[in-house]
C-alpha cells in the first residue's frame, strides 16, 4: 500500500501556495524578513539553536511568511529558487496534477467524445467489462455483463461498427505514452530491453577465488561474472534533461519550520531529503566552497542519490531471481517517488552472486 | 565443500569472500573514476531548463531490507571519502 499524502493545508493555501507567493512578494517588497547571517549563527553547544537556523555562519537567512498553520521556510539567502521554479505545491498539495487528460488531448486535439477511443457508450461499456473486470470471469462477471446489455441505455447497433482490435491497438499506444521508455529503461518489453544505446552496459567481473590446499586444484582460480549496469552520471544527465522533471527537481535546500505563536520557539519539521539537515549541511559546504574566487562561478548544487537495492523472487516455482539497484533522487518529492506512474526510479545496476556450481566441480 | 549442493553457504569463508570480493569489483564498477570525479569537481550540466549548472552527485541514503543490509555492512569498505 502506497503511503498517502497529507491532507492540503487549507483550500487558500492549495490554490496559492502561501510560501511562494509570499516569497516572491518578499523578494520584490520591503517586506522580507530577512535575517542576516552573524547575529544568527548557530551555536553548536545548542543543538536547538543549530537546528532552528540553516548550519552555516556565512550565509544570510530569507525567511518566508508564516501561513495560516504556522509554517515558514528558512532559505540560503545565496541559492533562492528561481523565479521560474517549480510552483511549490511540496507540503500543500504533494500530488502532481494528474496529466492523463493532456496526453489523450495531444493524441486527439479534436477530442470530443468523453468514450474515446471507443465511439460510443454502449461498446465502451463491453469494453469496460471485457478489460477491466478480471481475467478470469466469475457469476459476478456474468451478471454485470447482462446488467449492461439489458440497460435502458444500451444500443446494440452501436457495437455493429466497433472495431475492436483498432481500439484496443489505440489503448496500447496510450499506455505506451504514460510509460516513455526514456525515463523507464528496463521495461518489460523484449525490444527495449535490447536498445543498445540505453546506457545500460555488460561489463566483465574477475576476482581471483584462493582455494584452499584441500581442494582438487589448490590455488587461485579466477571466476568470471557478467555485469549490467548503468552509468550513475547518465542516470542524472537523463533526469535533468527533461524539462518537466528538471522543473520539480529542488536544487536549492530550506528549512522548513513550524511557530504556533510568538511566544514558543519555533520547531522544524521533518519531511523531505532535500530539507534535511544532511541536505541543507552538504549545500551550505558547497556554497562556502564556491567562495573562493578562483572557483566556478557556475551555480553549485547538490544531486541527492538515494540507493535501494532489493533481491526478487522472479518465478513462484523456480529460483530465478534478480538483484537490482534501484536509484531515486532526493531533490524530488518523496510523494512523488511513491507514485508509480511518475517513473522518477531508475535502475541502475543487475549485481550478479557468485553461482555454487562453481564450486561444486571443483570441490574436492 | 560438502554445502556445494545447496543455495546457499552459510558460513562457509570462501564462499563469504568471493561473494565480498564480487560485490566489491561490481560497486567499484559503479562507482568509476567519472562519477568519482564528478563527485569531487562536480560535472557541469546544462539542464532541461536551460540553466548551467555545475552538480555534485552525493549519495545520502541506502535502502535495503536485513540481510543486504548485512552483506552491505560487512563488505562494504570503500573509501570514506565517497560515502557521506
Amino acid at each position: 500500500m502506497l503511503p498517502e499524502p497529507p491532507l492540503p493545508l487549507s483550500p487558500h493555501d492549495v490554490e496559492v501556495p502561501p510560501e511562494v507567493s509570499a516569497l516572491e512578494a518578499d523578494l520584490d517588497s520591503t517586506s522580507a524578513a530577512l535575517v542576516t547571517g552573524g547575529n544568527q549563527s548557530p551555536s553548536l553547544e545548542d543543538p536547538a539553536a543549530q537546528s532552528a537556523q540553516l548550519p552555516s555562519t556565512q550565509h544570510a537567512v530569507l525567511t518566508t511568511s508564516k501561513n495560516s498553520f504556522g509554517v515558514f521556510r528558512l532559505y540560503d539567502e545565496g541559492s533562492i529558487p528561481s523565479v521560474n521554479d517549480p510552483k511549490d505545491q511540496s507540503w500543500a498539495d504533494p500530488l502532481p496534477p494528474p496529466q492523463l487528460e493532456e496526453c489523450v488531448s495531444q493524441l486527439s486535439p479534436s477530442f470530443i467524445n468523453p468514450f474515446h477511443p471507443y465511439l460510443n457508450e454502449s461498446s465502451w461499456q463491453i469494453g469496460d467489462w471485457y478489460w477491466n473486470q478480471g481475467a478470469q470471469k466469475s457469476k459476478q462477471n456474468f451478471k454485470s455483463l447482462v446488467e449492461i446489455i439489458t440497460s435502458a441505455n444500451f444500443q446494440p447497433e452501436d457495437l455493429y461498427h466497433t472495431k475492436w482490435a483498432a481500439i484496443d491497438c489505440q489503448l496500447g499506444s496510450l499506455g505506451a505514452v504514460h510509460d516513455p521508455p526514456q525515463t523507464t529503461p528496463m521495461t518489460p518489453d523484449f525490444e527495449e530491453w535490447q536498445v543498445e544505446d540505453g546506457g545500460w552496459m555488460w561489463r566483465t567481473m574477475t576476482i581471483s577465488v584462493p582455494f584452499p590446499q584441500h581442494f582438487l586444484h589448490p590455488g587461485p582460480r579466477d571466476y568470471i561474472s557478467n555485469f549490467y549496469c548503468r552509468s550513475l552520471l547518465s542516470i542524472i544527465r537523463e533526469a535533468l534533461s527533461d524539462p518537466t522533471r528538471c522543473k520539480s527537481f529542488r536544487f536549492e535546500p530550506y528549512s522548513l519550520r513550524w511557530n504556533r505563536s510568538c511566544e514558543v520557539d519555533d520547531i522544524g519539521i521533518y519531511g523531505e531529503l532535500f530539507s534535511s539537515q544532511a541536505f541543507i549541511a552538504a549545500h551550505c559546504n558547497l556554497q562556502d566552497a564556491q567562495l573562493d574566487p578562483t572557483s566556478c562561478m557556475l551555480p553549485q548544487r547538490i544531486v541527492a542519490i538515494m540507493f535501494w537495492s532489493d533481491t526478487t523472487q522472479l518465478t513462484a516455482f523456480r529460483d530465478a531471481k534478480l538483484w537490482p539497484l534501484y536509484v531515486y533522487f532526493g531533490n524530488e518529492l518523496k510523494y512523488q517517488h511513491c507514485t508509480p506512474t511518475a517513473n522518477l526510479c531508475s535502475h541502475a545496476a543487475y549485481f550478479q552472486t557468485v553461482h555454487v556450481s562453481f564450486f561444486a566441480v571443483i570441490r574436492i | 565443500m560438502e554445502h556445494a549442493g545447496g543455495d546457499k553457504l552459510p558460513g562457509d569463508p570462501l564462499f563469504t569472500h568471493c561473494h565480498r570480493e564480487l560485490f566489491h569489483a561490481q560497486w567499484k564498477d559503479l562507482l568509476d573514476n567519472e562519477f568519482i570525479h564528478a563527485y569531487k569537481h562536480g560535472m557541469v550540466f546544462v539542464c532541461g531548463d536551460n540553466i548551467k549548472r555545475r552538480l555534485f552527485p552525493q549519495i545520502f541514503t541506502y535502502s535495503a531490507d536485513y540481510p543486504e543490509k548485512c552483506v552491505h555492512t560487512i563488505s562494504l569498505s570503500l573509501p570514506t571519502e565517497v560515502w557521506l
